[in-house]
């Protein structure tokens, strides 16, 4: 076996691997194409590194965590495919990028010194921010894909300013960031580890400088990044990183007002990246259920199913199966809205919606769980 | 995946480019002579050909800026004379995402430019084109600050 494979097998405990089949089993992408994590760790132990940027398997995992959840030998899949992901692209392998690559570009270009200033446009005028604080609140990218994804009229941006109108709810001004840059998520996770560095390096200075000691994200993936891979990338940084729901929980007691709760049924979808990565799942159930009625789908919290696609990589029939089953799963509880935490599930329901492939895709609402809290604040 | 490319303090200056994309059906060859004629002095011209100009892709415009274009350009048939019926007006929704987009990341969407044309009427661009040469040559090089010194893991965490 080479020996850098081999090592690498093994920071991931792959070399745990006991060959019990649980992660092919439980994978939402092998119920609909010729993918598996188990055999593609035997492919690797029989690969030499120069090879693996013809690998394909890498490319197809979704890296929603759920083999990591089923493994027996807590093989770390998914943080397996991104080393791989990485070590490809430096080997001159190119990202099957969804939208022609659209997205990664817009993000690189983030590091771009802006030639021309403006606030961001989801800051709507009644919410209160200020340019220094002790929390800072970070939108992600939802001004950017709100342009982007125009068509399916996502209404990103209104979930961030519900966001800090929440906060502002809570007795809290927080800082912006006016020239905020992405937090990097799906560079990082389609390969491009340098760009992704040089964002999470610019976006902890740009913390820094506004004094703030919590960042509070309302996207599940910025927030998992900031969390988790901005000090893996840099060493610790300067700052804890919180969810709003998180931060709502910690200030159920003395900050949040009373909330109204509408009595409408409700169901939460976990995003991968609060829920199996992060470790978040009672948090939102808890604010959720102060503003509606919570139903939980028939896979929820760890075995919740994925959005279907991740990092703007691979968008194909498998997404389109997996994100059908996901909003049948929703409608079957009787909920009239499927609330989540994470801006890119709710584009890509909206865009099963949209497609309506086959003519059967499920219809129900779609909402961030930040509209659903400031409306009951 | 395209990288900017990062020149050294004193190194001679790289010249400065634009990428035209142009529709197979309204670029004859008079068309690229006279793109090349109008911008040439001032900027590197790279042509990209495209069947239909509906082709176009609003990730290949920014693609084209993050791979060192100062600015990126479409030519493409009137929007009622595209043979594939379309594809042009597809071209100019993708064109004004492209320039919205970069406004919202401070980049100015005047970098991005669209002149509808024909293979049998390819004149009357060059006062056009002069004039977009000019406001990309004042809005400056559109290049990245010098990266940091590069440290020896690629940034995967390791676990």
């Amino acid at each position: 076996m080479d020996f850098e494979i081999k090592a690498m097998l093994a920071s991931f405990r792959a070399l745990a691997c006991i060959d019990c089949g649980k992660c092919t089993a439980s994978c939402p992408v092998a119920r609909h194409m010729d993918f598996s994590p188990r055999l593609t760790i035997s492919r690797l132990s029989a690969a030499d590194m120069d090879s693996i940027g013809s690998l394909r398997d890498p490319w197809d995992c979704l890296t929603c965590g759920m083999c990591t959840e089923r493994c027996p030998a807590d093989v770390k899949f998914s943080h397996l495919v991104k080393e791989l992901r990485c070590k490809a692209a430096g080997l001159g392998a190119a990202a099957p990028c969804s939208h022609a690559g659209a997205l990664h570009s817009m993000m690189r270009l983030s590091l771009l010194p802006r030639e021309i200033g403006s606030n961001p446009a989801w800051l709507a005028p009644d919410l209160k921010t200020s340019d220094r604080g002790k929390v800072l609140y970070h939108p992600g990218c939802v001004e950017r894909f709100d342009i982007y994804f125009g068509d399916l009229s996502p209404g990103l941006s209104a979930a961030a300013a519900a966001s800090v109108r929440i906060l502002n709810r809570m007795g809290v001004v927080p800082a912006v960031i006016r020239d905020e840059k992405c937090c990097g998520h799906d560079l990082l996770w389609s390969g491009d580890a340098g760009s992704f560095r040089e964002l999470a390096a610019a976006n902890v200075e740009a913390v820094r400088r506004t004094g703030a000691e919590t960042v509070v994200c309302s996207c599940a993936e910025c927030y998992y990044t900031m969390k988790h891979d901005f000090p893996a990338a840099l060493g610790p940084v300067p700052f804890r990183v919180m969810h709003i729901s998180e931060f709502m929980k910690a200030g159920m007691e003395t900050a949040v007002p009373a909330m109204r709760n509408s009595g409408k049924a409700v169901t939460f979808h976990d995003p991968c990246r609060l829920g199996r990565l992060g470790g978040v799942y009672s948090a939102p159930r808890e604010v959720l259920s102060r503003a509606a009625e919570v139903r939980e789908m028939e896979h929820s919290r760890h075995a919740a199913l994925c959005c279907g696609t991740s990092s703007w990589v691979n968008c194909n029939a498998a997404s389109m199966a997996i994100q059908k089953r996901r909003l049948g799963e929703a409608v079957a509880t009787g909920a009239g809205t499927l609330v989540t935490a994470c801006p890119k599930c709710r584009i890509h329901f909206l865009c099963a919606q949209k497609k309506n492939e086959g003519g059967d895709v499920p219809r129900i609402e779609i909402r961030d769980f930040t509209e659903i809290a400031a409306e009951a604040m | 995946m395209a990288k900017r490319s990062t020149k050294a303090e004193g190194a001679p200056a790289a010249r400065r480019r634009i990428a035209a994309f142009m529709c197979r059906a309204c670029a004859g060859k008079g068309l690229e002579e006279s793109v090349r004629r109008a911008l040439g002095g001032k900027f590197e011209v790279d042509v990209v050909r495209l069947v239909c100009s509906g082709q176009l892709r609003t990730g290949f415009l920014l693609a084209a800026l993050e791979g060192g274009a100062d600015a990126a350009v479409l030519f493409a048939c009137p929007e009622d004379g595209c043979r594939y019926g379309k594809g042009s007006g597809a071209s100019l929704a993708r064109i004004e995402k492209a320039r919205r987009l970069l406004e919202s990341l401070g980049i100015s969407g005047g970098r991005i430019g669209r002149f509808e044309t024909s293979a049998m009427a390819p004149a009357g661009l060059d006062g056009p084109l002069a004039e977009f040469a000019s406001k990309v040559e004042a809005l400056g090089a559109l290049r990245r600050p010098p990266a940091p010194a590069a440290e020896p893991d690629g940034g995967g965490d390791g676990g």
